[in-house]
């Protein structure tokens, strides 16, 4: 990296710590929340107690479809697709289009169907518009961290591009950050002389950040991009090719082009839609979708999981009469590019779950790794300036941060387990949050050493989090074990021993209490 | 197959980042280790490193290249991350506690297993062939304490005979003991009336 001069390189280590600093608190609650997130199916299990449904799709599919099919109007045959809840039922949803009494105008309509998979007996049934689609109360611990994760819970679409700015300043951090640093490769193996020294807490930073720099970029970018996309690219796309419509743009993009013939004629059988599909991918089936069901123009769309060895899944579509094999269809766009392609790995990229829970595993270690990049980097800008009041200061607000996130989460599981059996928890559970949000910052402004009490705080959250969770009609350990509802079990058992480890770190030694001032030693950090 | 391929993929690849983690000249200098008195093998390294990852490619293993390339960096990140000092004491702990494990170890094999061994065919013994015996010949119910007792005894007064007729305890000793014993033994006894 010699082409950097000096002088470049102090103006650059000057934007990468400023930006770092002004946006490092809540790009740290970006990344953070997108490391637990990651597990979001699981947390979803985990909180609302039910066994995940882990089965194939199966191959008997079709009957019980078609019962419960007759039971639907004809006007909502437009669009159906069939899938599989959380806890193994079948999930039938039938859209069409419905006057809005409000209104006037024609909206989307749907009915939705739960169906017990051996009996074909309907559980549920839902009808109206789309808008007034009753809200799960279950899912709400795990929607709102994804929420956090994705908008930082700020009103759309503000929430999306500040994430958006957050994963550009991210990417922007990293690849000055390899500029600034000339010996990356060098280093790579020195780990830190005295993490109480300046140099020391430089060496934590830049060795953390040298090993994380590929993915770091990887995930500011796909980050960045999907959130861009769907904040500014299709509103700007919408509105320079299509005149504002969304519809129009989405049905140009994803719908076939060619006039549908609506006659009717009986759909073929989903089994062996199914079975070919799975014969020619080897991969299992998420989801179907069948538009203008029970008419010759019918199509029967199959989402496939990805294929061993592969990120995306692939969409195959078949036709509804004659089930013959028509092709595999983009993810993006009509026909095949690299646009398309790209535009299917970025989200498996992004999200790490293309190789179920080994590659989230390994997405949630790097996640918390960045996390730690983040934050020992607004830490080093600290130390570097710690004889000033105001630098110090910072560095109480960023331990308060640093500690205050999760602590902030836990409280919001505590309310969603309380209000869950009674109330709205999509309601409670984002109270809690700014309840633990309240306490963080009347605590940062009361005590002088926020950060340990918050550890404090979090060890034993997390050992009562478990039992919380029990005693609120979650599922028992042995119920769990019995119906392989596993991640019930493990997230448990995560709890407590996170809870053990800062308990004995706790014990063990105060380090993020507030340093005494005559304890500084001034150096150069090389 | 699929995930051992990935699995053993990451294992080479850390095995070859800790090699070159722990022969890196620069992290040896700057933690005061000794200089090594040979070059490091660094091309068989980089190749274990690299490798996996090419094996990869060449299989068409996408999910797996990237699973290898981001457990790689982040584990590799936390190999590189301690310094040799908490290695040592790293490894140090783990001696000890390795020690400590075999020793809780042995205990409960004594235990479990050899105290049993001993005591459990003595009992055996002593339940099937010596008790029933024994209450054949005696008249009165024998209880298992006495011939416990008795048998210990006899164990005790055998080993002692031995010690004397090897001369290992003087006759003397013995005789002054005997004595004693005489005296006790032909104290007249009380007569219960008198006592009061």
């Amino acid at each position: 990296m010699s082409f950097v001069t000096q002088a470049k390189t102090k103006r650059l280590l000057a934007v990468h710590g400023w930006s770092g600093t002004i946006l490092g608190l809540l790009l740290y609650v970006v990344i953070f929340t997108g490391a637990i997130v990651v597990f979001a199916d699981e947390i979803g299990s985990w909180s609302r107690g039910v066994i995940g449904h882990k089965g194939e799709f199966g191959t008997q599919v079709d009957h019980r479809f078609r019962v419960a099919a007759r039971s639907v109007d004809r006007n909502y045959y437009e669009e159906v697709s069939i899938g599989r809840t959380r806890t193994g039922d079948f999930r039938y949803s039938f859209e069409g289009h419905a006057t809005d009494p409000s209104s006037g105008e024609e909206v989307d309509a749907l009915v939705r169907l739960r169906v017990d998979p051996e009996s074909g007996e309907v559980l549920e049934r839902w009808e109206g518009l789309e808008s007034d689609l009753p809200r799960d109360s279950t899912t709400a611990l795990s929607r709102f961290w994804v929420d956090l994760h994705e908008e930082l819970y700020l009103p759309a679409p503000y929430g999306f591009f500040l994430v958006c700015v957050l994963g550009m300043m991210m990417m922007f951090a990293a690849v000055s950050g390899v500029l600034i640093h000339k010996h990356v490769v060098r280093d790579a193996f020195v780990a830190a002389r005295n993490p109480t020294r300046l140099v020391g807490a430089r060496d934590l930073h830049v060795l953390a950040g040298t090993w994380g720099i590929p993915f770091a970029i990887l995930l500011a970018l796909t980050g960045a991009f999907l959130g861009f996309a769907f904040s500014v690219g299709v509103p700007i796309m919408a509105m320079i090719s299509f005149d504002g419509d969304r519809q129009a743009m989405i049905s140009a993009l994803l719908e076939r082009p060619e006039a549908v013939d609506l006659a009717p004629a009986p759909l073929a059988a989903l089994d062996f839609v199914i079975r070919d599909a799975m014969e020619r991918t080897g991969a299992a089936v998420g989801s179907i979708q069948i538009s203008n069901y029970d008419s010759v123009g019918a199509t029967i769309s199959v989402f496939m999981g990805p294929s061993p060895g592969g990120f995306a899944g692939q969409r195959l579509e078949f036709d509804g009469v004659t089930r013959a094999f028509e092709g595999v269809q983009p993810g993006f766009g009509a026909t095949h590019s690299l646009s398309s392609t790209l535009f299917g790995i970025i989200r498996p990229l992004h999200f790490g779950d293309f190789a179920g829970l080994g590659s989230k595993i390994v997405w949630f270690g790097m996640g918390l790794a960045m996390a730690y990049v983040n934050a020992s980097g607004m830490l080093l800008w600290c130390k570097r300036r710690e004889d000033q009041a105001l630098w110090r200061g910072f560095r109480h607000w960023i331990m308060v941060t640093v500690w205050g996130l999760p602590f902030a989460m836990l409280v919001s599981a505590v309310a969603y387990f309380v209000t869950v059996p009674v109330a709205d928890a999509h309601f409670w559970t984002p109270l809690g949050f700014l309840l633990g949000l309240f306490l963080c910052i009347v605590l940062g402004l009361r005590s002088e050493n926020a950060g340990h009490q918050l550890r404090l705080a979090n060890t034993g959250l997390c050992l009562a989090l478990p039992v919380l969770r029990h005693l609120t009609g979650g599922t028992s350990w042995s119920e769990a074990l019995i119906s392989g509802g596993a991640e019930i079990l493990v997230i448990d058992i995560l709890f407590l021993g996170m809870g053990l480890l800062l308990l004995r770190k706790s014990g063990a030694r105060s380090t993020d209490a507030e340093p005494p001032r005559d304890a500084t030693i001034q150096e150069p950090a090389e | 197959m699929s995930g051992f391929l990935i699995y053993a993929s990451i294992f080479a690849s850390l095995a070859a980042l800790a090699y070159l983690t722990f022969t890196d000249p620069k992290r040896r200098r700057t933690h005061g280790q000794e200089v090594l008195d040979h070059r490091p093998y660094l091309w068989p390294a980089r190749i274990a490193l690299f490798g996996p990852g090419v094996l990869l490619i060449g299989l068409g293993h996408w999910s797996g290249l990237t699973i290898w390339a981001v457990a790689v960096t982040t584990l590799g990140w936390v190999i590189a991350a301690l310094s040799p000092a908490t290695y040592a004491r790293l490894v140090q702990d783990i001696e000890r506690k390795r020690i400590e494990a075999w020793d809780w170890l042995k205990a409960i094999a004594q235990t479990l297993i050899v105290e049993p061994a001993r005591y459990v065919p003595e009992r055996l013994k002593v339940w099937t062939f010596d008790l029933p015996r024994m209450r054949k010949r005696s008249p009165g119910r024998i209880q298992l304490a006495e011939v416990e007792e008795l048998k210990a005894r006899i164990t005790a007064l055998e080993a002692r005979l031995y010690r004397l007729e090897n001369g290992e305890e003087p006759m003397t000793a013995l005789a002054d003991e005997h004595e004693d014993n005489e005296l006790t033994t032909k104290q007249p006894a009380k007569p219960l009336d008198a006592a009061e």
